[in-house]
This record gives C-alpha cells, sequence and structure tokens, in this order.
C-alpha cells in the first residue's frame, strides 16, 4: 500500500496543475495584445501617486515592546494548564509554578533596570 | 655508567630551555658555552659507555614511561643502546661539540646568538632521540624534529625574505619524506603488532622473502630516508638549506640529520634484506643521485653550494652501498664524512668569516697566503673527500669501491666516475679559492683577516681526525690484525643479516685502490695546470675562444680535457643544473604551491558572501546527497 | 544537573552585577562560577543524573566533554579580561550571560536522552551566538556575520527538527534508546531512514562540513575574536559531542542512512578545505579553513565506532581546541595593537614577545601534527583507528597534512623569518598577563598531554 507508486496519482496531479498554469502564462504572454506607456507603467494607474518608500525604518522600541510583550505573554497562558489542574497538583506544582513565575520576574527585574522599557532616552 | 645515560639526551634539551628562555638576558658568549658544554657532557658519557662495551656486550634497553597505548598496540618512551645507536651518539655529540664551540666565534656578532644556540641544542636533542629511540615512533619523534630545527636554523637570518621561503620548502620536502615514514610505521604495526626494533628483528627471521607488506613498508621507510638524506628526487632544498649560518650547514646539512635516512635503513636492516628489490632501487637512487649531484658541482661557483651538492652526491654514494647490503661499510663513510664534510664546510665558514660574508668563489683566489691556517685544514679536507692515500677519505671509499667491484661492476663502474667527479670540483674549489692570485679588489685584501682561536681548534681537530680516522676500520690489508675494527664493533647487531661481505684478493684490492688514487692525483695535476697555472676562471658563459687559446698554448692534455671532458660534462652540468633541476623544482612547486593554489583560489570564489547563493547551494547538496544516498546503489 | 544550575545562576548573578555596578567584577565572577562549577562536576557521582524524567543522562564521555567544553570557556573569559583592560564595554556582562546560556545548551547536547532535549539544545545552544556573532554594534562586518550566522543556523535547525519529525513518526518515540532499538532493526522504514539523514545533515552543518561550510569563514572572520574563539571550539565541541552520540545510534547500523553521505562529505571536507585553507590572506578565515579540515579528520572517527574511539575522539578535538585557542589569543593580542588580521600582522611577532609566540609557535606546530603535542598523538590515533580497507582515508590525512604546513607555517614565517616592518613591530606593547597565561596554558597542555597522553584518556574508563 504504501509503496512508491502509490504516490503516482498525485505526481500526475501535479505535472497537469504545473502544466495547466505554465501553458496558460505562456498563452496569454504570446496571444494577448500590449500597449506600453510611462501611464500604463504605474504602480497606481488611477488615484493618488505614491510618495516616499515603504520600507522606512521603524523605532527599535516598537520591537522591544513587542517581544517583550510576547514574552510576558507566553508566561500567562502557561497558567491556563495550570488553572485547570490547580488542586490536582496541590503544593507541588504551587512550588513549581512560583519558580517559574520567579525566573520571569528577575527577567523583568533585568529588563526594567537595563532600561528597555523607558520610551523617552 | 649506563644508568646515567637519559642526561645525554637530557643536557642538550636542558640547554635548549636555558638558552632559549633565559639566553637574551646573559651576556657575551655565555649562552655559547651553555649550549657547548651541554653536548659535550654527553659526549663524555656516551665516550664512557662506548669504552665499556665490549663485544659480547648485549645491547641495552632503557625504559622510561609508556607513551602510547591504543587497541593493541602500545609505544614506550625508551631508549635503546647499541653499538650502532652508540656510533651514531658520538659522532653527533662529537661533531656536535667542535661545531658548538665554532659556532661561538662564527656567531659573536650576530644579535641570534642565544637563539642560534638553543636551536642548535635542540637540534641535538632530537637527533640524539632518532638514534637512541628503541622503537619506530620515538625515531619519528627525533625524525620530525630534526626537520623542524633545520627549518628553524634555515630561516635563522631573517634579514633576507627568500630565506624563509627556503626554509619553509625545505620543511615541506621533509615532510613528505616523514608522512611516508609514519605510512611504513603504521604499516609495520599492522604486519608485525610491534614497532620496537629488537622485537620486529626476531619476527623478521620468520617472514618470507619479498613478502608484499614488508616490500611497501620498506618502500615507505626508504621515501622518509630519501626525504631526509636528499636524494633524487626531494633533494633540492639541500642547497637552498644552505642559505642556514655555515655551522649549521656544516652540522645538520653534513654530518648529521642528512645520514639519517642512511641510519634508518641499517636500523630496519632486517626489513630491507628481506626485500631485494626494495635494496636495488635503493642503489639505483644511490647512484643516480651520487653522478647528478656531482655534475651540478662542477658548475656551482658559490663555495657553500659546491660543497652541498658534494654531500648530496657522497649520500649517493652511501646509499649505493647500503643497496648492495654493505651496512658497515655505509657506516663507515657516514663517519669518515662527518669528519672530513664538517672540516671542510668549517673551512668555507672560516674562510667566508675571514672575507665578511663573501661567497662567490670567482671573488676568491690566493687565500692561502692570507689565511695560512685555514688553508691547511681545508687542503686536508679536500684531501681527505678525494680519498688520497692515507686519509680518511680514501679508506672508506675505497671499501664501497672494493664491495661494489665484488657485487656488480656497473654500479662500481659508476660509483668510481663519481669519486672521480668529486676530485674534479673538490680540486677546482681548492684551487680557485687558495691558489692564483686574489681577484676582488685590494680594499677588501687589507681587511682579510685569519679567524680566531676559537674557530680554528675545533677545525684542527676535525682535520686530525679526517687524517686519521680511516684507523677506525682499516682493510685486512693494512691494518692487519687489527683490521676492521668499527666492522667488528657494528657486527652484532647484523647477526641476523643473510647478506655478508668477505674478502676477496688481496692482489686485486691493492690494484683498485692504487686506480682509484692513481686517477684522482691525474685530476689534481690537470686541475693545478687549468686553475692555478692558467689562472683560468670560471664563466658562466665559457666561450670556445678559451679552448682555442688553450691549444694555441700547446696543452696538449689541457685541450683533451677541455673537449673530451670538460666541454660536455660542463655542457650537461648546466643542462642538469639548469633545466632539469628546476624541473624537479617546478613540479614538486607545482603540486605542492601553485597547482593546489590556483585549485584553491577558484574554490574562494564560491565563498562570495551572499547568503541566497550559500542556501541555494546548500539545498542543491541535500538534494545531491539524498539521490546519492537512498536511490544510487553502490 | 548542578552544573547546569550553578552555570545558570553564575549567567544570571552575572546579568545583575553588570546592572548593579559592579561591572569590573563581572568576569572574575564568570570565571569563579565556571570554575565551581567544574569543580563540582568532578566530584559528581554519574548516578545523580538519571533523575530527570530520564531526560538527560551524565555519562562518563558527557562528563569529560563537558569538562573541556567548561575550561574552553574559562580560557575564552581570560582572553575577554584582557581586552576588558583597553576599553570600557558597557555591554559586558550581557555577552558573558550568553555565552553562559549559550555553554548550558552545550551541555544539553552532551547528556540528553530524548531527542526534544537535543533539540532544546541546539536552540540554547545557537540563539546566544547569533547575538553574540553581532555584538560588535557598530561594525558592519559583525552585524553581518550575526544575521548571516541566524539565516543559515535556522535554516540547519529547522532541517534538524524536520529529520526529528519523521524519526517521530517511524518509531513513535521520542526517547533515544527506543528510537536506537528501532534502528538496530535488520529492515527500518524509509521514513526513518529520511528522519536520520535529515538529522545527520543538520549536523553536518553544525560542525561546518563542505558542503555545508559557508557560514564558517564569513562568521568567524565577522564575530569579534574573541568570540569567534568560543565559536570554533566550545560550539565545535558541543556539535561533536551530540552527533557522535547520534551517529552512534542512527548511522552505526547495518545499512546505514548516513554513511554514503558522510564518506563522500569527509573527503570534501578534507579535500576542499584544505585546498582553500592555502589560499587564504587573513589569519583568522585560514584559522575557520583549518576548522574545517579538523571537522573533516573528526568525522572520520565515526566511520569505526567503538568505546576506545570514543577517547580518541576527545584527545584530537581535545588537541584542536588548545591550539585553536591559543592561536586565536595571538590574533587578539594582534587586534588590540591594531594590526590587522591578514598574515603580515605577525611578522616579527616572534622578536618583540618572544615567550608569548613560543607558546603559540607550540599550538601551531601541534596544528599540524609535529610530535610531542596533542596534535600529532590526535593524527596517530586517527590513522591507527582506520581500517586498512580505508587506506585512501589515511593517504587523504597524509596528504591533507603535509599541504597544511603550508599554511599553518605562513604564520610561523611571519612571527620568526620575516623581515618586513621589523621595527614597527617591536612595538613597546606588553603581553597582557591572562593572554599571556592562556597561550602559556594552551601550550603546556599540548606538550603534556602530549606526553603523557594517558592521564587524559584514563578518564574516560
Amino acid at each position: 500500500m504504501n509503496t512508491p507508486s502509490s504516490y503516482l496519482p498525485i505526481i500526475i496531479q501535479l505535472l497537469v496543475a504545473l502544466g495547466f498554469v505554465i501553458t496558460t502564462l505562456v498563452a496569454s504572454h504570446l496571444i494577448g495584445p500590449k500597449r506600453k506607456g510611462n501611464k500604463k507603467d504605474e504602480a497606481f494607474e488611477c488615484g493618488i501617486d505614491g510618495v516616499g518608500n515603504a520600507r522606512v525604518p521603524f523605532s527599535i522600541k516598537y520591537f522591544m515592546t513587542a517581544i517583550l510583550f510576547v514574552l510576558f505573554d507566553v508566561e500567562v497562558v502557561f497558567f491556563y494548564p495550570y488553572a485547570v489542574n490547580f488542586k490536582e497538583m496541590g503544593w507541588h506544582g504551587f512550588a513549581a509554578v512560583s519558580i517559574f513565575v520567579g525566573f520571569f520576574l528577575i527577567g523583568f527585574a533585568y529588563v526594567y533596570k537595563r532600561g528597555a522599557l523607558e520610551w523617552d532616552k | 655508567m649506563e644508568k646515567y645515560f637519559y642526561l645525554v639526551i637530557l643536557f642538550p634539551l636542558i640547554g635548549f630551555l636555558v638558552n632559549g628562555l633565559l639566553g637574551s638576558k646573559m651576556k657575551g658568549t655565555t649562552p655559547g658555552l651553555i649550549g657547548t658544554v651541554a653536548v659535550f657532557i654527553p659526549f663524555l658519557i656516551a665516550l664512557g659507555v662506548f669504552f665499556n662495551y665490549g663485544h659480547e656486550s648485549q645491547p641495552i634497553l632503557q625504559n622510561y614511561f609508556p607513551w602510547i597505548n591504543i587497541f593493541d598496540f602500545q609505544a614506550n618512551f625508551s631508549i635503546l643502546i647499541d653499538p650502532l645507536s652508540l656510533q651514531m651518539t658520538l659522532i653527533i655529540t662529537g661533531i656536535g661539540s667542535l661545531i658548538h664551540l665554532y659556532s661561538i666565534g662564527y656567531m659573536h656578532d650576530d644579535e641570534g646568538f642565544a637563539r642560534f644556540f638553543s636551536y642548535l641544542n635542540l637540534f641535538i636533542f632530537s637527533m640524539l632521540l632518532l638514534v637512541l629511540g628503541s622503537n619506530l615512533l620515538i625515531l619519528f619523534i627525533g625524525w620530525e624534529g630534526v626537520g623542524l630545527c633545520s627549518y628553524l636554523l634555515i630561516g635563522f637570518w631573517y634579514k633576507n625574505e627568500d630565506y624563509g621561503y627556503a626554509a619553509r620548502k625545505a620543511f615541506v620536502m621533509n615532510r613528505i619524506g616523514d608522512l611516508g615514514l609514519i605510512a611504513g610505521i603504521v604499516l609495520l604495526w599492522s604486519y608485525f603488532k610491534t614497532i620496537e626494533f629488537q622485537a620486529m628483528a626476531i619476527h623478521a627471521a620468520n617472514v618470507d622473502m619479498s613478502d608484499p607488506v614488508i616490500i611497501i613498508a620498506t618502500l615507505c621507510l626508504f621515501i622518509g630516508a630519501i626525504g631526509k638524506s636528499a636524494q633524487i628526487p626531494l633533494y633540492t632544498w639541500l642547497p637552498d638549506a644552505m642559505a642556514g649560518p655555515t655551522p649549521v650547514s656544516a652540522l645538520i646539512h653534513a654530518a648529521t640529520m642528512v645520514t639519517a635516512g642512511i641510519y634508518l635503513l641499517v636500523r630496519a636492516h632486517f626489513l630491507f634484506d628481506l626485500a631485494p628489490s626494495v635494496l636495488n632501487l635503493v642503489s639505483y637512487v644511490g647512484i643516480a643521485t651520487s653522478i647528478f649531484a656531482a655534475i651540478i658541482a662542477l658548475r656551482q661557483n658559490d663555495i657553500k653550494k659546491v660543497l652541498a651538492y658534494s654531500t648530496v652526491s657522497q649520500l649517493g654514494l652511501m646509499f649505493v652501498a647500503l643497496g648492495v647490503g654493505a651496512y658497515t661499510t655505509a657506516m663507515f663513510h657516514v663517519t669518515t664524512h662527518a669528519f672530513f664534510k664538517a672540516l671542510l664546510f668549517l673551512g668555507a665558514g672560516s674562510v667566508i668569516h675571514a672575507l665578511h660574508g663573501e661567497q662567490d668563489i670567482r671573488n676568491m683566489g690566493g687565500l692561502k697566503n692570507e689565511i695560512k691556517s685555514t688553508y691547511w685544514v681545508f687542503l686536508i679536507g679536500t684531501l681527505a673527500i678525494c680519498g688520497i692515500f692515507p686519509l680518511s677519505g680514501m679508506f672508506s671509499k675505497d671499501e664501497i669501491l672494493t664491495v661494489l667491484f665484488e657485487k656488480s661492476k656497473g654500479l662500481w663502474a659508476l660509483s668510481l666516475f663519481s669519486s672521480l667527479l668529486t676530485a674534479v670540483y673538490m680540486f677546482r674549489l681548492l684551487f680557485l679559492t687558495f691558489f692564483g692570485t686574489y681577484r676582488d679588489d685590494e680594499h677588501k685584501k687589507s681587511k682579510i683577516h685569519e679567524s680566531p682561536m676559537v674557530m680554528m681548534a675545533p677545525l684542527w681537530v676535525l682535520a686530525i681526525l679526517s687524517v686519521f680516522g680511516g684507523i677506525l676500520n682499516l682493510p685486512h690489508l693494512i691494518g692487519g690484525e687489527s683490521y676492521g675494527k668499527m666492522a667488528h664493533f657494528l657486527d652484532p647487531i647484523f647477526s641476523h643479516s643473510k647478506l655478508a661481505t668477505e674478502h676477496m684478493d688481496a692482489g686485486l684490492e691493492i690494484g683498485l685502490m692504487a686506480l682509484v688514487v692513481g686517477l684522482v692525483v691525474i685530476i689534481g695535476f690537470v686541475l693545478y695546470n687549468i686553475y692555478v697555472k692558467k689562472e683560468s676562471l670560471p664563466k658562466p658563459d665559457m666561450s670556445l675562444r678559451g679552448v682555442e687559446a688553450l691549444v694555441a698554448n700547446k696543452f696538449g692534455v689541457d685541450e683533451l680535457y677541455d673537449t673530451v671532458i670538460s666541454k660536455p660534462v660542463l655542457g650537461i652540468s648546466r643542462f642538469f643544473g639548469q633545466k632539469v633541476e628546476s624541473a624537479f623544482d617546478g613540479i614538486s612547486g607545482f603540486f605542492f604551491v601553485a597547482g593546489f593554489k590556483s585549485i584553491g583560489n577558484s574554490l574562494r570564489k564560491i565563498q562570495n558572501g551572499n547568503v541566497e547563493f550559500y542556501l541555494i547551494l546548500m539545498t542543491g547538496s541535500i538534494v545531491v546527497l539524498m539521490i546519492l544516498q537512498f536511490l544510487i546503489k553502490i | 544537573m548542578s552544573v547546569i544550575i550553578v552555570i545558570l545562576l553564575t549567567a544570571i548573578l552575572v546579568l545583575f552585577l553588570h546592572i548593579f555596578e559592579g561591572r569590573q567584577w563581572v568576569n572574575p565572577l564568570a570565571i569563579l562560577g565556571l570554575s565551581l562549577s567544574f569543580i563540582i562536576l568532578c566530584l559528581e557521582n554519574n548516578s545523580l543524573w538519571g533523575d530527570y524524567s530520564s531526560m538527560i543522562y551524565m555519562t562518563q564521555f558527557a562528563k569529560v566533554f563537558t569538562g573541556t567544553a567548561i575550561i574552553f570557556t574559562i580560557l575564552v573569559f581570560f582572553i575577554n579580561q584582557s581586552r576588558l583592560k583597553l576599553e570600557e564595554d558597557t555591554n559586558n556582562g550581557d555577552k558573558l550571560g550568553l555565552v553562559l546560556f549559550s555553554l548550558c545548551g552545550a551541555i544539553l547536547l552532551f547528556t540528553f536522552t530524548n531527542i526534544t532535549m537535543l533539540f532544546l539544545g541546539i536552540e540554547i545552544l545557537s540563539i546566544p551566538l547569533y547575538v553574540i556573532a553581532s555584538s560588535s554594534k557598530h561594525d558592519l562586518h559583525s552585524n553581518e556575520a550575526g544575521l548571516k550566522y541566524f539565516l543559515m543556523g535556522s535554516f540547519a535547525t529547522s532541517i534538524i527538527l524536520f529529520g526529528m519529525a519523521l524519526i517521530f513518526g517511524a518509531t513513535n518515540s521520542l526517547d533515544i534508546m527506543t528510537i536506537s532499538e528501532y534502528f538496530s532493526q535488520a529492515e527500518i522504514s524509509k521514513m526513518a531512514a529520511l528522519g536520520a539523514f535529515f538529522v545527520g545533515i543538520g549536523f553536518f552543518f553544525k560542525v561546518a562540513a563542505i558542503p555545508f561550510h559557508f557560514w564558517t569563514p564569513d562568521v568567524y572572520e565577522g564575530t569579534p575574536s574573541i568570540w569567534a574563539t568560543y565559536f570554533a571550539t566550545v560550539v565545535k565541541i558541543a556539535s561533536f559531542g551530540a552527533f557522535f552520540r547520534l551517529y552512534i545510534l542512527l548511522g552505526n547500523v547495518d545499512n546505514s542512512p548516513l554513511y554514503k553521505v558522510l564518506v563522500l562529505i569527509i573527503i570534501l571536507t578534507v579535500v576542499v578545505g584544505t585546498l582553500t585553507a592555502l589560499v587564504q590572506e587573513n589569519a583568522k578565515r585560514m584559522i575557520a579553513y583549518s576548522s574545517i579540515v579538523n571537522s573533516g579528520f573528526l568525522l572520520m572517527f565515526f566511520l569505526n565506532p567503538s568505546s576506545d574511539i570514543l577517547s580518541y575522539f576527545g584527545l584530537f578535538i581535545l588537541g584542536y581546541g588548545l591550539a585553536t585557542i591559543g592561536i586565536f589569543s595571538a590574533i587578539v593580542y594582534l587586534e588590540s595593537i591594531g594590526n590587522s588580521n591578514g598574515f603580515e600582522g605577525f611578522d616579527g611577532l616572534g622578536r618583540s614577545q618572544p615567550l608569548f609566540s613560543l607558546g603559540v609557535a607550540i599550538c601551531l606546530l601541534s596544528l599540524a601534527g609535529i610530535p610531542l603535542t596533542v596534535g600529532f598523538l590526535g593524527k596517530f590515533y586517527l590513522l591507527m583507528s582506520l581500517s586498512f580497507d580505508q587506506w585512501w582515508m589515511i593517504l587523504l590525512v597524509i596528504a591533507s597534512s603535509i599541504i597544511s604546513i603550508v599554511y599553518y607555517f605562513r604564520i610561523f614565517n611571519g612571527m620568526y623569518f620575516s623581515n618586513k616592518k621589523a621595527s614597527a613591530i617591536v612595538a613597546p606593547e606588553v603581553v597582557s598577563p591572562y593572554l599571556n597565561f592562556v597561550v602559556g596554558f594552551c601550550a603546556l597542555s599540548l606538550i603534556i598531554i602530549g606526553l603523557f597522553p594517558d592521564f587524559y584518556l584514563n578518564i574516560f574508563q
């Protein structure tokens, strides 16, 4: 059942799909009428003219905040399974989660002291 | 006395450390004295052991500590004291101390005085490990060590960039040989499951002749010997090695290190005896190198280069002797060669010292009257190497020729030719340097001065040894009851040998001896005519006019010599010296630098720093590897 | 486990010490913490390690490799100390913290018994390195190195992860004992074979085997030399430690899914690496290629794995690491006095700093495989471990060793025989005692272990 030949239909379909795409693209390129001009080649033929470059450097602060958010967000997510199993896990679980939170607090303290959260500096 | 034998190895090492670490802070000649003493004390110890070592003594194996222990492979740090290693130790430490002493004078003004002596001591240490090691691996340590020291000392005068290049070339060429050696070691271990010489010798007794593994292994060892002892095709490093200070050339590139290949073959003779085809190869390579180098030497104008090619040629002769199984004969020539070649090199050093660095013999001449003492020792050295009765060179060379005469007339004739060439280039060197008139300007002449006592004393000691060295191993004919002392001393290690040399007819022996000496004397006179009476000078483009002029002057013999021998030989010499040698150089140079570099350069272009390109290439490689691994069945 | 905990705590302490006005104590503290963890490692009993839900287990092999990695890191920190005397670094604590974190990853790689731990180890090892590579913020080369390393590193990690997923799919287990039982069957599924193949490919990248080596020269060159030392040694030993363990499990079986690839890659790595090293004009790039060639040699140990081979493998990698650290400390010194790290930077070093360059020279000799050093023994053991039907591998090692002389001795020639700029080089700069210590330590260990290798090899028993 799980022999290479059983993949044959998939390969045929792949070939057909690729062949269709290539054929239509090539055909439309060959058959279709072409008209070129300065106005024609603009990105927005009608509407407001484009201004400036889309790749403007952002302030690094946005990234810092976003990454730190993700970090602490994940921490919060871990509380859900813990909350569901709160009773069963007892003090042992509480200790484990406390250590986990403790590590994050240390990290938070470090981030804070390093000044990663200061916006105007 | 044997108990303290480890000191023999230890002293040079201590000398190296002291000079290397503290030398730069010491004043005056202190490092030189330390270095000399560090070699002289081992000489005394070795001498003591030597006198205690009777003919019946057993070889002494001294085990210091276990070193390598892998699978069932074991190598200890141990040394073997037997006649062979004892003889080599005496040569190394004896001549070594003389050359150290000489260096105190020669290197006196050099800024790297202490560094020089620390390298020299390190060399002596490595060389002693090489000859004393009881197994192939200890020998290999020494083998690599002497290569390294030779590299350090060739490049010692870093003022010239080429010297550094010459040093590296020597090292790379040596390494090719070294790796042949290590391949041989691995092979021998896999065969015998031991690399101890004594154990291997016992095992070898039960091995068939021409066993294929033994043949390959001995070939590997021989490649190692070729690299170290500068035989065709790995010889070109030795003439380049003359970039080093002259005492180095004397010690390393004449007396000791270059004979390591011969030592290796003698040490492993029980293997070579099992591989007659390899032994034949040894003698062919030896004779080819001997003649080839001798021919090149005819045209050299650098005093040290002549001696360097002469060394290559003499080493070739020793290999010829080894090739026919005459191990003691080869060792005898090693010994006498160490005496007179060290003497010649140091004498050349004394000349260079006197002329403040001049090495071209075309700019010398007439030094006989300026530096008398040097002239006399150089003369003795020349006579010894040419084989004039009764100097040491005559005995050892004659023994080689006698043995060859018995084994193979062809080899004998070629060796005879080679030793006659020796006489030609040596007399040419002697006459051009010391006879005639001084050819450089008068201003320089006034500055010529004889070397100091500290340099001349070792020269005289070596001169005495060169004169009387023959006593060590007199032929039966002359020595009577006390003949062949060295052969008898070395005999115990060859007890397993299947090839033994017998004695030949006395009349024939005298005849051969007389023939050689006679020819050498004739050559001496002919050359005296050419270079001293005629004062003809070697010019790079010796024109035919010179020959015509000689004819006009009715020097019939000269004419004959010049047209029949000299011209063709000089032409061949030029051909070899310029074309063939550069081809050898080119081949090895191409493979080892240029060729690989160009491949490397094209490979480097792939590394263009473009991450996308890298990733595409890596993905492509994964696909190719996947196809190879899973779809192609090998 | 306590080793990892001690190192982690040290890292956290280092980070905090740095922000609380104790900058000058950061480096000593890191060294102290590592020394403590080393002592704990020596005292620790192996059995203690089985308790962590059988996720990690400290074998004797892992112990030696962990110890080696810790010592290498200490040496790197000593080199770092020499830099701190010369320049103010406001981010030193961060860098040290990151290095210590990545060291924890390395230890996981020696001890894992579950392939999730393997993956965690790789990521903990690598991610701090991407930051470290670009730690010289205002140097464009350093930024480029970091980005390149990150892009290609994650490429490799994803391939490893893909392979692990396939292996999990085929064996239905993450535990390496179960997986290795599966692989020792006579017939294994295509999926498992493909999985092992991809894990192998990922590791070929991590150990910088050709053709997956492209990151190495660029990253080594761009990264500040001190941290490049760490990359070339600790990261190398970590990747190789993990790879060797995995290969014994996955590849060393009949009908191995990795054998052919391994052979091909060894040949490529040694040949191409040697030839390319020959034409480098920059010492750091030359070392990068030398490290690639050494990877090829180390991969040769995989061909005939056995319990003895483990210790020879360890010896080889120890020799390589010590020698590389020694040469890198020379590069750090040369950079600190403003020399370029081209070969001409070494010109005349032998005269201006005789003792220091003696140490560097010994390191070079060891890399070139001259006897009485560990480098020679490593190569000798490698030759002995190859069997005679692998004679062409023996030839490869021998040929590569001959050629390697040419490029290693370019540094040697520069130090001792170069006349260029002789007066300019003989600057009154003193080599920092820390650098002297590192080079001295490396050179002496190379010689002492080269003389008495049994001291080291016996630890494996």
